[in-house]
């Protein structure tokens, strides 16, 4: 993402703190199966965060991509190894240059209004989307630097852009690049935001209605008939009606599940999880998700995390694996690289390569000539203790735990001899802070089905003062070629080695210490069927069915 | 509406007041010197006996880290009963000071001030707490002020009472006819005979400050972690219950126990001081 103004970066970089990102592609194909699906009934699917904005073009959230995935198709559809198949569009030409992608379209596709769907819907959406008056705070960045759509014929659009533009399919095949009906859009652009029966689709549901603070209602869509390619279901869903429910408190969603009165739940919080697999009649989905791990990133321009002695000192002296099992019950995996396991490029060879060892810790700093300790057991060197600066969001934006975690962290540190300072301020303070490189520890997940989150997390153009998520503020000539490498080129090898490359190097240089994949853990009634789970691991609820 | 019967100074069995007691010599005694209670360090982790239940090594179990919760308890008197006391200590003052001038400088004053107190007054307390702490910013001190600022106005408004009462005795105004000022006659003679009713109050609104401390760590403005307190404790504790209850009630309890001993010696100092001044 791009982030012009202070505000804005404050707003969306909370946002995105909070809700964990952006989005990735589906995998409808990966669902489970249980005999001959059935036709009919209601599911209800209790989710953590209410949408800001149902405008899935402007929205941000996650939840939003989430809820109206099924709602909403896209050109192509990414599954979970990260290949495209045909969706709205039933092939595809990339130019060599990577500055158009020329699309050929289904021609039975119709908006849930009658609308039909033709290229000069895809030319109407993406325009909406790059226009500045639209406000879109994610898809806009997802076109990046989009020049136009031209209208080759009726069911043929070519996209174009400034420059090589490699994501572009993956952004093509997430729920933000949905298509609204050219229709509604001129009649109720402005009104898409409040959801309801407004944000007509080609989706395998409808946007039937809405009661803020409570639910959404989906329905049916009968004439539905243009799934993925790849998809399990290729018609209308099985299910009549898809409630979502907004309950923000885990454990109300976790005992509405438990008593029957929803199906299925999101964001099932570790402590919880035994409670919903010890149950018969209920079972949980875990999945990784996609992008970066939750990670330390170590601020390499000021001392004392200028020397690699000490960043060494920290990435190996502190109890990762004890840390990450006490607090999330196993239920997610420790982290040992910047990449969470289920995004293309993951490094697994350097999986157990930096295990803990406080004495190689407590060496590696006595090398770097923090030799004496003061009246508390910190080291010292001229006089100064060795302190590090590592702020606490404020609570309402801790997620997973993560302070908790900390506070084992600190005490590790402590017996290496680091004073770990976490003052928890207020968020403007904590921005300024960690993106104006003040902070010496910044730790941060970034959800992306794309490898392509090292240069925002590695890049040196990613400075945080200026917009970026390079918290690191190292510019490696190394890191920086690679991960511009990979952004420029759909070759799978080359981006395979460039990525594996420069999750090495930052752990080498220990300018990250990555912690743990963050993990979405869905429960659900076993008679819930066909669920499927698209790349950020959130339910699809196209295929799904309820059994008698 | 039926309402709850007042506490009579006889309705209060005397073993009560002094389980009360007892309950407070403890507290201040752990506030004051822990190691008494525990050897044990309320920050030190140990990942190898992580969320064990109560038992014999560890009375009031452990949790995820593997910390002492006995330890964090004992120790968690501290900031709690600091803060509290710190924060009633201030609002008490404060509050003087600003009722008295509301009583003592003129019918302008009395009408400006007061009519600020009475908008203020009509708030809920931690609601204005929280007002504070949003413009103040989080730390344990900035919330002893913050729930001063928010307890000040009912003590404003008991001492310009009293002040008003005492200022119309006899006494008083044979201090003015003496050639008194009025910071004189505000220090000799209104406050101290306003000092009863305050302390009582004082001591009842203790109690109160006490859960809005708690109240205020649990959403995470008071004190900074790993510091044990009874309210960032509970918090850590919540979304636990199912599995460890012991994270939760241990800590629920000590505020409990503290609320109720505080407000039950407060309740009987108050009926004591009744009886005193009605007989």
């Amino acid at each position: 993402m791009i982030f012009s103004r202070p505000v804005a970066t404050a707003a969306v970089l909370v946002a995105a703190l909070l809700l964990g990102g952006c989005s990735s592609g589906d995998d409808p194909a990966a669902g489970p199966s249980g005999g001959t699906p059935v036709q009919g009934g209601e599911v209800v699917f209790a989710v953590d965060t209410e949408p800001v904005s149902f405008d899935v073009h402007v929205s941000q959230q996650d939840i939003t991509g989430t809820i109206l995935r099924n709602l909403f198709d896209s050109l192509v559809h990414q599954d979970g190894e990260g290949k495209f198949h045909p969706w709205l569009a039933e092939s595809w030409e990339v130019a060599d240059d990577l500055k158009s992608y020329t699309f050929k379209l289904r021609k039975d596709v119709k908006f849930t209004d009658g609308t039909p769907f033709d290229a000069e819907a895809v030319k109407v959406n993406f325009d909406r989307i790059a226009d500045p008056a639209t406000k879109s705070q994610l898809a806009a960045t997802l076109l990046g630097p989009y020049a136009g759509t031209e209208v080759v014929d009726a069911h043929t659009a070519k996209v174009t852009f400034k420059e090589s533009f490699a994501p572009f399919l993956q952004a093509a095949s997430t729920a933000y690049l949905g298509f609204y009906s050219p229709k509604t859009i001129k009649e109720n652009g402005d009104k898409l935001a409040a959801g309801g029966a407004t944000g007509v689709s080609t989706g395998p549901f409808v946007f039937s209605g809405y009661t803020k603070g409570q639910s959404a209602e989906f329905t049916k869509n009968p004439d539905y008939a243009w799934a993925p390619k790849d998809a399990a279901n290729s018609g209308a869903a099985y299910l009549d009606k898809l409630t979502i429910r907004f309950l923000p408190e885990a454990s109300v969603r976790v005992g509405s599940l438990t008593s029957g009165q929803i199906q299925v739940a999101a964001a099932v919080p570790p402590q919880d999880a035994q409670t919903i697999s010890g149950n018969a009649s209920l079972t949980l989905d875990a999945k990784d998700s996609p992008g970066s791990n939750f990670s330390l990133f170590l601020n390499t321009s000021k001392a004392p995390l200028n020397d690699e002695k000490v960043r060494k000192a920290i990435q190996i002296g502190i109890n990762i694996d004890a840390g990450v099992k006490n607090l999330y019950f196993g239920q997610y995996k420790r982290a040992w690289t910047l990449l969470s396991p289920s995004t293309a490029g993951y490094n697994k060879a350097l999986e157990n390569t930096w295990p803990y060892d406080e004495a190689a810790a407590n060496k590696l700093l006595d090398e770097a000539g923090w030799t004496s300790r003061d009246g508390e057991g910190y080291r010292t060197k001229d006089g100064k203790r060795l302190t590090v600066n590592w702020p606490l969001l404020p609570a309402q934006f801790v997620r997973d735990k993560r302070d908790i975690l900390g506070q084992g962290f600190q005490a590790d540190l402590k017996k290496i001899g680091i004073e770990a300072d976490r003052p928890q301020d207020d968020i403007g303070t904590y921005i300024a802070n960690v993106y104006g490189g003040k902070a010496d520890i910044a730790d941060y997940s970034w959800g992306r089905a794309e490898p392509d989150v090292l240069w925002l997390l590695l890049n040196g153009a990613s400075d945080p003062r200026k917009g970026g998520q390079n918290a690191t503020f190292l510019n490696d000539p190394q890191l920086t070629e690679w991960t511009n490498t990979g952004r420029s080129t759909l070759d799978e090898a080359v981006r395979n080695d460039v990525y594996g490359k420069a999750q090495q190097r930052a752990i080498d240089l220990a300018i990250v210490v990555p912690i743990y994949t963050p993990t979405a853990v869905t429960g659900r009634a076993k008679a819930v069927n066909g669920l499927a789970y698209d790349g950020n691991a959130w339910p699809v609820f196209q295929g799904a069915w309820l059994a008698k | 509406m039926k309402r709850l019967p007042v506490l009579r100074p006889r309705a209060l069995p005397r073993p009560s007041v002094a389980l009360a007691w007892t309950v407070l010599v403890l507290l201040v005694l752990a506030a004051a010197f822990p190691g008494l209670f525990t050897g044990k360090s309320p920050i030190e982790i140990d990942a190898a006996t992580a969320l064990r239940g109560p038992g014999p090594g560890h009375w009031f179990g452990t949790d995820q880290l593997g910390r002492d919760q006995f330890a964090r308890v004992v120790h968690g008197a501290r900031p709690s009963l600091l803060v509290g006391l710190g924060s009633i200590a201030f609002a008490v003052v404060a509050g003087a000071l600003y009722g008295l001038a509301s009583a003592l400088l003129g019918r302008t004053a009395d009408r400006v001030l007061m009519g600020i107190n009475d908008i203020v007054l009509a708030l809920p307390q931690l609601l204005l707490a929280l007002l504070a702490l949003a413009i103040l910013g989080s730390g344990q001190l900035n919330v002893m002020v913050a729930i001063a600022l928010a307890f000040l106005p009912g003590y404003a408004r008991l001492v310009r009472a009293e002040a008003l009462v005492v200022r119309n005795s006899g006494y008083v105004e044979t201090a003015v006819t003496l050639g008194q000022g009025p910071f004189t006659r505000a220090f000799r003679h209104v406050l101290p005979n306003a000092l009863g009713p305050l302390l009582v109050l004082a001591s009842t609104g203790f109690g109160m400050s006490l859960i809005s401390v708690s109240a205020l760590s649990f959403l995470g403005f008071g004190a900074r972690p790993p510091t044990p307190e009874w309210g960032v404790m509970l918090s850590e504790g919540r979304g636990l219950l199912q599995t460890a209850w012991w994270l939760g009630v241990f800590p629920g309890a000590a505020i409990t126990l503290t609320v109720v001993a505080v407000t039950v010696a407060g309740r009987a100092a108050q009926a004591r001081f009744t009886r005193r001044t009605a007989g």
